[in-house]
Parts: C-alpha cells; sequence; structure tokens
C-alpha cells in the first residue's frame, strides 16, 4: 500500500510542521530541542505536532 | 465571540502499522486541531491537540508551559489515565487561543504527557456543543 504522509519517519519525535500540514521543517525528539530549532521561525508559521508510533492502538 | 457560529476542523490523517510486519496498512484519522497557549501576555508556537471527550480536563505537555513562563514547581495533583496510569499534573489558569479567539481556562500540565489533550472541564465547556462527524471525518465547533 502506497502512503504518503509527511509524518512517515518521525515516530516517537517532535515535528515542526508548515502551516498546511505538508511538510516537516524540522524534528527531535525533545521538545525544548526542537524549539532551538525553530527559534527563527515565525510563531504562526509552523504547527507543533508529536508524532505516535504508527504500530500501537491508543486510548487516550 | 460568534454567537451560534460553527467553525469545522477537518480530522488529521495518521499512518497505521501492523505491529507484528511494520507493514503500512493505511490511515486513522484523528480530531486534532492547532491551538495556542498564553501566560502572563507570551504566547506558545501553535501545536496540535487531540480533541478527547473521554478527559476530564485538559492535558498539556509540562514544556510547552514552560516555554511561555509558568514555572512548575509546588501544588501537583495525580491525574489518572486509561489502565489506572497516574501522571503527577499542575494545574495553571491560561489563555487558550483557538483561530481568532481566545478563551481564560485552565489546564494540567505534566511532564510525563506526550500528546496535548483537549478535554471536557476546560474546553468543551467554551462551546454550546462539540460535533465529532465520523463519516466526513470533520470536527464541528458551535461558539455559545
Amino acid at each position: 500500500m502506497q502512503i504518503n504522509n509527511p509524518l512517515i519517519g518521525y515516530e516517537n519525535k517532535w515535528v515542526a510542521l508548515t502551516s498546511d500540514r505538508k511538510k516537516v521543517v524540522a524534528a527531535h525528539k525533545d521538545l525544548k530541542e526542537l524549539e532551538k530549532k525553530i527559534k527563527h521561525i515565525k510563531k504562526g508559521d509552523i504547527i507543533l505536532s508529536f508524532v505516535l508510533p504508527f504500530n500501537r492502538t491508543y486510548s487516550f | 465571540m460568534p454567537q451560534n457560529k460553527i467553525i469545522s476542523f477537518s480530522y488529521v490523517p495518521y499512518s497505521i502499522k501492523d505491529p507484528n510486519t511494520g507493514v503500512y496498512l493505511g490511515e486513522i484519522f484523528r480530531p486534532i486541531i492547532a491551538i495556542n497557549i498564553s501566560f502572563g501576555g507570551v504566547i506558545s508556537h501553535t501545536f496540535d491537540a487531540l480533541v478527547d471527550s473521554g478527559s476530564d480536563t485538559n492535558l498539556f505537555p509540562a514544556r510547552l508551559g514552560e516555554y511561555i513562563g509558568i514555572n512548575f514547581k509546588n501544588n501537583f495533583k495525580i491525574v489518572y489515565g486509561i489502565g489506572g496510569v497516574k501522571v503527577k499534573a499542575y494545574t495553571k489558569k491560561i489563555k487558550l487561543h483557538l483561530l481568532n479567539f481566545s478563551f481564560d481556562t485552565e489546564a494540567d500540565f505534566s511532564y510525563e504527557q506526550q500528546i496535548p489533550l483537549l478535554g471536557r472541564n476546560g474546553f468543551f465547556t467554551l462551546f454550546k456543543s462539540i460535533n465529532f462527524k465520523e463519516e466526513e471525518r470533520f470536527l464541528d465547533i458551535e461558539f455559545n
């Protein structure tokens, strides 16, 4: 099956996505470290998101 | 506040893999929306949060609070999750920002929480209704 999701490859990491969610601009397993990487990016231009592992089922 | 206005948010797709083989099986769609929080005038980055009707309160990773200047030292409580999982959490009054709207509310913050959760007390209570439209994969939020 062909899966085209920009989050593939980022399991268990925090990612900074473009506001249209089409591209990951930075990633790190530690949110604090990710904040350092995106210091130069305007706050409204990205969305931070934690990527849960894809091979698990969740009940929050 | 836009009275009786309904704003629709598209569910966000996440991949799912077979836990045994690692083969991609398709996608699951979750009711996730992008929000900001602020404290003392300092605003966070925009971040994804899961709209969770099973959660009693908002629960955010503590780092998101630290970033906007919240200090977590005293007065923690224990929050219980599915299966009796316990996390230590700190309740704080914050502003929650959704699109161009701001709300005074409160949230629990925990160093043991990774996924930001929007729960009943502090999020659902801000609105007239929240409708999970599973077939269309949209979340409708109706303002008071």
